[in-house]
């Protein structure tokens, strides 16, 4: 199938593409990964498109003492292969090896895959895990939206007609942070049907910090704050994948009435004990 | 020195050109002054047509002509090959006329300047329907009270009953003593191949005639097809299929785009192309599977299963299609598989429901069977407690009961008569292979430690080689070289390589020296095509018979030029040699020469050329046999199933190229595991589809896969000259009997009774865990 019929435009500054940006039925377009699809299958019509891929400083990732910053135009591949990702937000590049087919890595864009919401995919709860900041860019202005802010329901944000993400930013972990992703699938790269993303930071036998946040329970991710607290709260010696596995247990059955948590709040406890044990077995 | 000859696994001649993007799809043909075709499709599972206004959209910019079902009605509906004389015709219209019975039919073409004026305009096509009921659960529909008749004309929406009857299984039941029943479930999916259909119609040949290109497995069957339901000679057409990319049955299928196509480039005098797009194809190629079996087996003391009877009902979805009753068919004639059975009942039933049409995948009725057949098998064997592998031997056909006529029929293709094999050779093969003993006893070790792990084993004998024959071309020109005209129309299967390895073994040349073309019916005079594993065995042996027949001649001519007499010549390394004279001979290319029109006739000889036609008469079904053991164990926790380890032990006679077999079964078992594990066409209620496309029906890939243990044996069927049969479909056949046999062994410590019911994906295992437990804790 073909697309509805568009215009394009490709400027060469992002001043000029947040003016093009606020014409009504614009849409910015990064890797194209999901976008295109739906053109060719016309579930998405914009009547512009606004490539930004000629727009400098996109592109990049930037250290300061305590965040990293990723780039809009960051693709999957670029960033799995960053040794600061891996080292202070190693759960970035433990999600990435979920993401699609190299093919797919190589072009999507990881602030693209988060403004897309699809509640399947594996960015977004890593967002909500690792406390991610967005940086959203109106011609108007600036504002920051925190990631458990930012996914209102499945394929749904927070951004705003006329906006873009101009940087994702995520709080380091301290050196030696592990992480781990466990996930259900149909198949190899295919979306999932459950996941859960760790990253754990630990000294002297204690986690100092564990993030950890589920996928496919709800619309949105989750974060599963009481099974880090657990595990923050953990004596040196326990038992902590049982630990994580029940406390999730424990998160899902007071989730039990809004009856949407389906296949995935079934398998949860157990990715989690999974994800934990995995990121143990990195430390 | 002839390399490349029968027995050797040559690489491929076809590889390097698909390899290196050589190919030529019909997506790839672009032709002067081409203009695009849209396919308006139905929204709607079943409904009336009450107006369809085109006004808007021929206004559109581009648009050349819309059809819609009036300008057509005159046009026959397209066949159906495999009607039973009382079937119901529920044939499908070139497009919809007055109603429409799932979502997708095609309503209406609009044909434009570029595909993006074509499907825009489409859109502008309004289309105004009265909904109807659905029909889509299969025994609602086969019932005396559906919820609608999809053809009220009939009063039925059962369009065909096959029946077999072998012995006497009532006086079978009534002494029986024990009797089994199992109803099981196979859910629909489909083929999924790579390259969609596709079409290229061009009515700009000299004398007005038709060229249709298309991905098609049986160019000649869509000559004739066309021909008929156009009114027009066969002459007048021309059928093209170039590089066709992957069909396993959805392509062996006569399909309205390849009429409607043709009309509108007649109409406007200019080529017209339509690509299917792969959404588009989930609901406009068709579905295969969906089986609902209910199954008896009279068992005597002895563990001797003595009868079966089977009530059978496919969802043939809409219309019945090319090959529509076969499905039905195939499974009812061979659910007993290997094992004796003396009586056997079976009623078959298509049954007409509002989704798309449903026809032939790879193994076409074959995988349903052996699923039904091998779950009943170890369901047996645990009631009465015999071991399965035991059970197995004391049913089945030993080597010296073969030939043995079965008492059933196939349609279009024949009686049922096991002309060759070893079937508890290759169970015991298959065991060795697969270290079954240390398997039965790992898995009790993996059991104890609270692990799920299941072994499946499933022996089946396969329909292979049919007829009713395939043409060969041989011709030897001047330069020596040989080129093969074959019927067979091969799209992926390596045919090519195959028939040039029977004729170089035959002319003792190098197989490369062999160039093998097909797919164009104004080069290939006539042929049958590429379906039921019959290529290389049939379009093989027919393509070696020519190839015997030019070597004949050959040697006469050689014998002229020799000043020899042809008891005198032997025929080596692709020369012909005057025996006991060393250096006395010519060469294939100076014997050839001799042939052509501006010599004389050779002496002796009543044609010019180097050049023999042969047609191989197939006598009757040829029947391929193998055992398949799988390994599965399922995640506990996430219902995740796993194939962790694969056997197969396959018979298909006489094997022309070992490395293709292989491949063969490798990438048959790919796909029954696909399909057992996590394909699936489901419908909502209203009867819309719920895949729209490879972002949501996924195939497996290399990650899913086992390693698998190969093995092969090669009992030669007295049923074709060189001993070959067919290798295309065994592999899903035994995947899908083998995997699901080891998934149900899994879950049995739980409880879990595994009748079908798949695709087994991690949430449906799951639930079959839950239920388990209720049921325990109940």
């Amino acid at each position: 199938m073909k697309p509805a019929p568009f215009d394009y435009e490709s400027p060469a500054t992002l001043d000029e593409a947040l003016a093009l940006l606020d014409r009504p039925g614009a849409c910015p377009l990064a890797g194209g990964q999901s976008l295109i699809p739906s053109l060719s299958t016309r579930r998405m019509r914009p009547d512009l498109l606004v490539d930004l891929r000629r727009i400098p400083n996109l592109r990049g990732i930037d250290a300061d003492a305590h965040s990293l910053r990723i780039g809009p135009l960051v693709t999957f591949a670029e960033a799995a292969a960053s040794s600061e990702l891996r080292s202070a937000c190693p759960l970035v590049v433990e999600a990435i090896r979920h993401v699609g087919s190299p093919a797919i890595r190589n072009r999507g864009t990881l602030a693209g895959n988060l403004v897309w919401a699809d509640p399947a995919s594996e960015l977004p709860l890593v967002a909500v895990a690792l406390r991610a900041v967005l940086t959203l860019r109106h011609r108007d202005g600036v504002r920051e939206v925190e990631a458990a802010d930012f996914f209102l329901g499945a394929f749904e944000t927070a951004i705003r007609p006329g906006e873009i993400v101009i940087s994702i930013r995520i709080p380091k972990g301290a050196t030696g942070a592990r992480a781990g992703f466990a996930e259900v699938s149909l198949r190899r790269n295919a979306p999932a049907l459950a996941a859960v993303a760790v990253q754990i930071e630990a000294a002297d036998g204690r986690v100092r910090a564990a993030r950890i946040a589920a996928g496919s329970l709800q619309p949105t991710p989750m974060r599963l704050a009481s099974v880090e607290a657990a595990l923050e709260a953990a004596e040196p010696g326990t038992d902590l994948p049982a630990l994580g596995a029940l406390a999730a247990g424990q998160t899902i059955a007071g989730l039990a009435g809004q009856s949407t948590a389906g296949y995935a709040g079934t398998v949860l406890p157990a990715l989690v004990g999974r994800a934990i044990a995995s990121t143990l077995a990195a430390l | 020195m002839a390399v490349g000859l029968v027995g050797t696994p040559v690489r491929r001649l076809e590889d390097h050109r698909l390899l290196t993007g050589k190919a030529c799809y019909v997506a790839d043909i672009v032709l002067p002054h081409m203009l695009h075709m849209a396919v308006v499709r139905s929204t709607r599972a079943h409904a009336e047509i009450m107006d369809i206004r085109t006004a808007a959209a021929l206004a559109a910019p581009g648009v050349r002509l819309i059809l819609t079902g009036e300008d057509v009605r005159d046009l026959g509906p397209l066949p159906c090959i495999d009607l039973f004389p009382d079937s119901k015709p529920a044939l499908h219209r070139v497009l919809a006329l007055d109603k429409v019975r799932y979502v997708g039919e095609p309503v209406a073409v609009v044909i434009a300047d570029d595909v993006y004026a074509a499907e825009d305009a489409a859109e502008l096509v309004e289309i105004y329907y009265r909904d109807l009921p659905v029909v889509l659960d299969l025994e609602e529909a086969a019932s005396d009270a559906p919820p609608a008749l999809l053809y009220p004309e009939f009063g039925t929406n059962v369009a065909n009953i096959c029946r077999q009857e072998v012995g006497d299984p009532d006086a079978a039941f009534a002494g029986a003593a024990h009797v089994f029943e199992e109803t099981f479930r196979i859910h629909r999916y489909a083929a999924a191949p790579m390259e969609t259909r596709g079409v290229v119609a061009d009515p700009t040949a000299q004398g007005g005639r038709i060229t249709l290109h298309t991905s098609t497995q049986f160019p000649h069957l869509v000559r004739a097809f066309l021909g008929g339901v156009l009114g027009i000679p066969e002459s007048e057409i021309r059928v093209v299929a170039p590089d066709v990319g992957g069909g396993f049955g959805a392509k062996c299928e006569f399909y309205p785009e390849e009429v409607v196509s043709v009309v509108a480039a007649r109409r406007l005098g200019r080529p017209v192309r339509w690509i299917e797009g792969r959404q588009e194809h989930f609901v406009a190629t068709t579905h295969a599977r969906e089986q609902v079996h209910a199954m008896r087996a009279a068992v005597d003391a002895d563990g001797v299963v003595t009868a079966v009877t089977l009530k059978s009902l496919t969802s043939n979805g809409a219309a019945m299609f090319t090959l529509a009753t076969t499905p039905a068919s195939i499974s009812s004639a061979m659910l007993r598989g290997p094992y004796r059975i003396p009586n056997y009942r079976a009623e078959s039933l298509s049954v007409l429901t509002s989704k798309t049409p449903l026809a032939v995948y790879r193994g076409a009725g074959h995988p349903q069977a052996v699923l039904c057949m091998e779950l009943m098998m170890d369901r047996i064997a645990r009631d009465l407690g015999i071991d399965r592998i035991d059970l197995r031997r004391r049913n089945m056909l030993t080597k010296q009961e073969l030939p043995s006529d079965r008492g059933t029929a196939i349609v279009l293709a024949g009686k049922v008569v096991y002309d060759s094999g070893d079937y508890p050779g290759c169970l015991d093969r298959v065991l060795e292979l697969a270290g079954w003993d240390d398997r039965l006893r790992r898995q009790a070790e993996a059991r104890a430690q609270g692990r799920i792990v299941g072994l499946g084993v499933a022996c089946f004998v396969e329909e292979t080689a049919i007829g009713p024959y395939e043409t060969g071309h041989v011709r030897v020109d001047g330069s020596g070289k040989v080129t093969v005209l074959t019927g067979a129309s091969p799209h992926g299967q390596g045919t090519a390589t195959a028939i040039a390895q029977l004729v170089a073994e035959e002319l003792q040349i190098p197989f490369t020296d062999v160039t093998v073309r097909h797919g164009d019916t104004d080069v290939v005079a006539d042929g049958v095509g590429t379906f039921a594993s019959r290529g290389g065995a049939i379009a093989g042996a027919a393509a070696r018979l020519a190839a015997h027949k030019v070597r004949e001649k050959a040697v006469l001519i050689a014998s002229e030029l020799l000043e020899a007499a042809a008891v005198d010549i032997e025929w080596v390394d692709g020369r012909a040699a005057i025996v006991g004279v060393p250096g006395r001979s010519v060469t294939l290319a100076e014997i050839a020469r001799r042939a052509t029109a501006w010599n004389s006739l050779p002496t002796g000889l009543s044609s010019f050329n180097l050049d023999e036609v042969a047609h191989h008469q197939v006598p009757g079904i040829s029947f391929a046999n193998a055992a398949h053991v799988a390994e599965v164990e399922i995640d506990r926790d996430t219902g995740t199933v796993r194939v962790l380890d694969y056997a197969v032990v396959h018979d298909s006679g006489r094997i022309i190229n070992p490395m293709i077999v292989e491949g063969q079964v490798h990438g048959g078992i790919a796909q029954g595991l696909g399909g057992l594990l996590m394909e699936e066409i489901a419908y909502d209620a209203a009867g819309r589809p719920l895949v729209s496309g490879f972002q949501d029906y996924f195939l497996p890939t290399s990650a899913e896969m086992p390693e698998i243990r190969t093995g092969f044996m090669e009992s030669p069927t007295p049923l074709n000259p060189y001993g070959m049969k067919g290798a295309g479909e065994g592999g899903t056949t035994g995947a899908v009997g083998a995997i699901a046999g080891a998934v149900a062994d899994a879950l049995v410590p739980l409880g879990v009774r595994v009748a079908g019911d798949g695709p087994f994906t991690p949430p449906a295992v799951m639930a079959l865990l839950a239920a388990a437990r209720k049921g325990a804790g109940a």
